[in-house]
């Protein structure tokens, strides 16, 4: 049963307004094109705290996410999502493909407006900011350049814009390893260079915050072990980093907490030893010349089975995997109907498997099985 | 006529790749990022464009302008300078490029795309006027809205008398609320949508 928000004004639907109320149809198309849909009155994640007259209570530097919805048309991209983002470490945003990661961040910079609920850096909107760069850095599409420019004279206007002097420029350039082609044309870049231009323009003034998308699409693995490292002294500092992927593998040696989403909605939000802890232990391989009368007994524990691919549970001998029961566990109950054991192996869950465990109800783009 | 058309159509071009240039590349984001005030980005890109084309269209309203009464001072009908008609024709001339290019961005501010863009610059600008028809009283109100029957009124000098005359005022008036509606298009309510 989906829990729909009482403040979601969409859900109503005015374009099926019956009847022949044509006007009405011209006023909800209207405000489609406007896309706000509908903006009500700020809701307050944080009772003690009024988030419009006193900004300087908040933490400064943190990202805040309050029951933010985003619809795109019949398409809830993001629905009721709430979390906040703390500085002094790197925080991994994390889901499938399609569950709104790009959009949360972009309506964290603004670039969207919610539909309900807001997302505030610093306890303000980012909207509400004259300039941003020395605020807020971020990496929200490498692509998101002017191909005919070179990397300086890009970078140049970004920092004349926002007041930045002028050698700053070059020196963020030498940062991400960019010195060489700074005066090439950016439509000639690979894909990872437009990477390192993009953490380049994050960086240009020096932000407290900084937010990046899929940062590590189209890096060499050099490149990869330079991000890692840039991220957690960028944390070390004390700045807020909020990194989204949809591979944890890439996460769990980056970040120290998790904030996990499927299908728009908050799966978790943790750190990333609370969230291995979820999955830990629970896989044990278990070979038996009994197969038979331990899986039985197992299952009937309310541990689930699964044997190597092709093989029987009732084929003697063949190793199996058990779910849901600890090693000692099943030990115990091999020990109690004597039954032989030959091989009794606990394997810790990995991040990738609680992360798939977890999001395994919420992929929305799933590939189709061998073909 | 035909050159202030070009000099329109080109100067609509110019302020409508001024904006499509970072919608159609994404790099309206990257913008929008680093400077969250999106009515400042917008009002002074329009400066920009609106005083460069200004620039533009005043160097080839007062070159050629100097050039035919160079030529014409040979035949003896000269005009020069002075005239109160002629600073009319180089003052009109000069800002049909700017106004063309607020419309032509004034457009792409509301569409985002380019076909749509220019097709949209180039029928206000261009289509319009030359298929409608000054003789009926519609036609000719229609007419008198637009850009470039505007600035042949401030510009040409009615030999033939038209069916419908209209002041320089007017003219001038209507070359205003275009810049003015243009203007608004580009820095008041598209820049809220999302991107």
């Amino acid at each position: 049963m989906r829990r729909v928000h009482p403040r979601s004004y969409n859900q109503r639907g005015h374009g099926a307004a019956p009847g022949p109320y044509w006007w009405a149809m011209v006023v909800s198309s209207a405000s489609r094109l406007y896309n706000s849909g509908w903006q009500p009155a700020t809701r307050n994640c944080h009772p003690w705290t009024d988030l419009r007259d006193t900004p300087r209570r908040h933490d400064q530097h943190m990202i805040e996410v309050c029951e933010l919805t985003k619809q795109y048309g019949k398409k809830r991209a993001v629905n009721n999502l709430s979390f906040t983002v703390h500085p002094g470490q790197v925080t991994g945003f994390l889901g499938p493909n399609g569950a709104g990661k790009t959009t949360t961040l972009r309506i964290i910079l603004g670039l969207h407006r919610a539909t309900s609920g807001q997302a505030t850096i610093g306890g303000r909107a980012y909207r509400d900011l004259p300039r941003g760069l020395r605020h807020v850095g971020a990496l929200i599409d490498a692509g998101d350049v002017h191909g005919g420019r070179t990397a300086e004279a890009h970078l140049r206007a970004l920092a004349r814009s926002n007041a930045i002097p002028r050698s700053r420029v070059n020196d963020v350039l030498d940062i991400v390893g960019l010195g060489q082609a700074a005066g090439r044309r950016i439509g000639g870049y690979s894909l990872g260079m437009r990477q390192r231009l993009g953490i380049a323009t994050a960086l240009l003034g020096d932000p407290p915050v900084l937010l990046f998308d899929e940062p590590l699409n189209g890096l060499d693995p050099e490149g990869v072990l330079w991000v890692r490292g840039l991220f957690q002294r960028l944390a070390a500092e004390g700045r807020t980093v909020l990194v989204s992927s949809h591979l944890m593998s890439e996460m769990e040696l980056t970040a120290t907490h998790l904030i996990v989403v499927g299908r728009g909605e908050l799966l978790a939000a943790e750190s990333v030893d609370e969230f291995a802890a979820r999955g830990a232990g629970r896989r044990v391989t278990v070979r038996t010349p009994d197969n038979a009368r331990l899986t039985s007994l197992l299952s009937a524990e309310g541990a689930s089975v699964e044997t190597a691919e092709g093989a029987s549970v009732e084929t003697a001998g063949a190793s199996f995997t058990v779910t849901g029961l600890g090693a000692d566990r099943i030990a115990e109950i091999a020990f109690a109907h004597r039954i032989m054991l030959y091989e009794l192996a606990e394997h810790p869950a990995t991040l990738e498997e609680a992360f798939m465990e977890l999001t395994s109800g919420s992929v929305e783009y799933q590939a189709g099985g061998d073909r | 006529m035909g050159a202030a058309t070009v000099l329109a159509l080109g100067a609509g071009a110019i302020g409508a790749i001024a904006l499509l240039g970072e919608y159609t590349t994404g790099m309206i984001r990257t913008t929008f990022t680093a400077v969250p005030a999106r009515r400042a980005v917008l009002a002074a890109k329009a400066v920009v464009i609106a005083g460069s084309t200004a620039a533009f269209g005043a160097v080839v309203a007062v070159a050629s302008f100097g050039l035919t009464q160079g030529i014409l001072s040979g035949r003896d009908s000269a005009v020069g300078f002075g005239d109160p008609a002629a600073l009319r024709l180089l003052a009109a001339t000069a800002l049909l490029a700017p106004l063309s290019a607020l419309v032509g961005m004034g457009m792409a501010a509301v569409f985002r795309n380019s076909a749509l863009t220019i097709v949209a610059t180039i029928t206000l600008l261009f289509m319009l006027p030359s298929l409608l028809s000054g003789r009926q009283h519609l036609g000719a109100t229609i007419l008198h809205m637009m850009v470039l029957p505007a600035w042949q009124r401030l510009t040409f000098v009615d030999t033939e008398g038209t069916p419908w005359p209209w002041t320089t005022t007017g003219a001038w008036s209507v070359l205003a609320t275009w810049a003015a509606v243009a203007t608004g298009l580009v820095v008041l309510p598209w820049n809220r949508r999302d991107l």
